[in-house]
């Protein structure tokens, strides 16, 4: 336990949001406490699965018929395997209400799903910020890329972003450490796409990975990324950026930071005669015991829908409905992308190339729909992964020694292309999550209550997505396409986002241009419930720039006596 | 071998090792009962299929066993060459016994995992990397 209740500044969250905040109040010599709801998970020392070869694991990364049953929807998540399942809130500890369905995919402990996230880092551009205004849906962003565009360079040297410099202004550049080759079958896509159109581009997927470290990297104790593409196990290069490798270690070096760990936020403290937010009230996972600890700035960094809940559970006279929710929208226009499709397919060039190693990343089709004006008859866009690899050929149709000598060769079979859809879902009102009014969690906490949906403008999406895609697979000569459609609920995206948006109009939004609560300014969110809209990138790099801009303000409207 | 759903006697096992090496023989390299591949396919059966698989797959090793009794007269560990050969000829006419093929299509899937999982097959055949430390995007074959 820490030694005092009373600090500069509290972080609810130690994932990827919440490790910039500890970072840069930590640096600046704000006394900073951080409560992760979870058990401690240390660089390097819990890592446990990291140097497993693939013999080791008893199920081969199966994850057995018994834990699929107990746990039907984490079971769903790609990462989900026996090399990472311990960094995964399994379904029964944590219940959740799905008044539709929704899967809700979390870790719960240090670093939060920061240790296990793809690492994808685009930034976001104009027509991003300005999309709500100019198409007439939520609210219109009160910032635009010139407000963040500082803060993303900031933030990527920090972290260490491999990219290329594609000079698109639907994607802008960064502060690239060199990237990795793309294999010849995405170069070879990349240069049909570009002949056959003037928008569309297939480039490198930019990501978080020291390809080339810089002393900044050194000094955080990380080394070049080896390649290994285990990052979901933890990474004992501190190749990839995580909270547990970066932010945290590095804030913690400076001496300015208490961590509590099993710290689970029952809600944020309101004082109605100060009129402002003076601390946090903590159950501890374990004891049960209640501890509240105050500071002069909260940063809620809980997770989008963790950030809901724990302002919606604040409550107070002055906030009856949940901390700085005077309009009654706090919960409400929660949206995420829209992952449902895929499209497949093989090719034949290249028979004598192969790749060599591996790689963490592939590449990246920037949206291409309705960017410069409304062209179809749906709202917003999609962006696509795009990757094309090569396996083995192997005929398992015999058995004996002619089934053996077959497994043992070394012939290549065609090469596999695929590529996902990420799209920009609209934020409605009726997409929503809120306090369910009878069921509570182990520590008295109510149950969230989860109720969003796709739409029919989310369906035209999934249809056009497989039409484009497969008319560009097509003049790539590539054939057998598939498309599919998996229908996959909500949140197996994991990129849900709202609920507590910015905005210019306390009336329609929860926060302001930097992410304080319009009614309550010591409170800030700058994790993905802040998102006013969703755009197709992978939000993560934005939160992190949102995160680092939102702490530099709120340090100077401390020092100006403000907060 | 202990199971936790599975009941299979040590004649069974004894005789899932023999079919397991008939379809990864010894060679050159080790072979399925060198790896203890029979035991690989049990711990799958037995931990990641449903309760479903895990009944249709022990129906389908005891239609096994009928079968090589009815085409031999013997257990498919006292068989001669040419009794596997009439064994695998009569499984080819069986083709509609369901429950049969599902527990060969099993027992050949996972001994063929078994083998190519191997740390044998991954440190001496295909050698697996856990650290390449490098990426070419397009190098000769």
């Amino acid at each position: 336990m820490p030694t005092t209740n009373t600090f500069d500044v509290i972080v609810i969250g130690s994932g990827l949001s919440g490790g910039w905040a500890a970072k840069e109040f930590t640096e600046k010599g704000l006394k900073t406490l951080v409560l992760e709801r979870g058990r401690e998970v240390k660089h390097l020392r819990d890592y446990p699965t990291t140097n497993k070869m693939p013999w080791e694991f008893p199920h081969r990364n199966e994850v057995t018929q018994e834990i699929r049953d107990a746990n039907p929807v984490i079971s769903k998540c790609y990462a989900f395997k026996e090399d990472a399942m311990h960094f995964f809130v399994k379904d029964a500890e944590h219940p959740y209400v799905q008044e539709k369905p929704f899967d809700w995919i979390r870790g719960y402990q240090t670093g939060g799903k920061s240790l296990m996230w793809a690492r994808q880092t685009q930034r976001w551009s104009e027509y991003d910020f300005e999309g709500p205004a100019r198409d007439g849906f939520a609210v219109d962003w009160p910032i635009r890329y010139n407000d963040l565009a500082p803060w993303y360079s900031y933030v990527e040297k920090f972290a260490g972003i491999s990219g290329n410099r594609d000079n698109l202004s639907i994607l802008p550049d960064g502060e690239f450490l060199p990237p990795l080759e793309l294999s010849c079958v995405e170069n070879y896509f990349s240069d049909v796409v570009k002949k056959n159109y003037s928008d569309r581009h297939v480039i490198y997927a930019r990501c978080a990975h020291l390809t080339v470290p810089q002393k900044i990297h050194l000094e955080q104790g990380r080394a070049q990324c080896q390649k290994r593409n285990l990052c979901q196990r933890g990474c004992p290069f501190g190749g990839y950026f995580s909270s547990n490798s970066v932010t945290i270690p590095w804030a913690e070096k400076t001496g300015n930071l208490t961590m509590v760990h099993d710290a689970v936020v029952h809600s944020i403290i309101y004082d109605e005669e100060k009129g402002k937010a003076i601390g946090v009230q903590v159950i501890d996972a374990n004891t049960m015991q209640s501890t509240e600890y105050f500071a002069r700035v909260i940063f809620v960094n809980a997770a989008a829908l963790n950030t809901n809940l724990i302002l919606l559970n604040s409550i107070s006279n002055r906030f009856p409905a949940g901390l700085g929710n005077d309009n009654g929208l706090l919960g409400k226009y929660v949206a995420f992308h829209n992952y449902r499709s895929r499209v497949s397919a093989k090719y034949d060039g290249f028979a004598d190339k192969i790749t060599d190693g591996r790689s963490h990343t592939s590449a990246y089709i920037p949206r291409f729909r309705n960017v410069l004006k409304q062209e179809t008859d749906f709202l917003r866009g999609y962006a696509a992964g795009f990757s094309g690899g090569r396996g083995l050929k192997r005929d398992t149709d015999g058995f004996g020694t002619e089934l053996k000598s077959e497994l043992e060769k070394k012939e290549w079979g065609p090469w596999y292309v695929g590529s996902h859809m990420m799209g920009e879902t609209i934020p409605k009102e009726s997409n929503y999550v809120s306090l369910d009014a009878d069921k509570k969690d182990d520590w008295g906490i109510p149950l969230l209550k989860i109720s969003v949906d796709y739409d029919s403008n989310d369906d035209k999406m999934v249809k056009d997505y497989q039409e484009q895609i497969s008319e560009m697979f097509d003049k790539a000569g590539f054939y057998d396409i598939q498309t599919s459609d998996s229908k996959q609920p909500p949140g197996l995206d994991i990129h849900e986002m709202g609920g507590v948006r910015m905005g210019h109009d306390p009336t329609t939004s929860l926060l302001n241009k930097w992410n304080q609560l319009h009614t309550c300014s010591n409170v800030f969110v700058t994790d993905g419930a802040c998102m006013t809209s969703t755009s197709t990138q992978n939000p993560s790099l934005t939160y992190m720039a949102l995160t680092a801009r939102a702490a530099d303000h709120a340090m100077r409207e401390m020092a100006k006596g403000n907060l | 071998m202990l199971l936790k759903h599975l009941r299979i006697s040590a004649e069974e096992e004894a005789m899932l090792a023999e079919l397991c090496e008939i379809i990864l023989p010894k060679t050159g390299t080790p072979g399925a009962k060198d790896i203890s591949a029979h035991l690989f396919v049990l711990t799958m059966v037995d931990d990641c299929s449903s309760a479903d698989q895990q009944r249709r797959f022990k129906k389908g090793m005891e239609e096994f066993t009928s079968l090589c009794t009815k085409t031999t007269g013997k257990s498919l560990i006292d068989c001669t060459a040419e009794e596997r050969t009439s064994i695998t000829q009569a499984i080819a006419s069986a083709s509609d016994q369901e429950d049969l093929m599902l527990f060969l299509d099993t027992v050949k899937r996972r001994t063929i995992q078994a083998y190519t999982s191997s740390e044998f097959f991954l440190t001496k055949v295909h050698v697996y990397e856990l650290v390449p430390g490098r990426y070419h995007g397009c190098v000769p074959a």
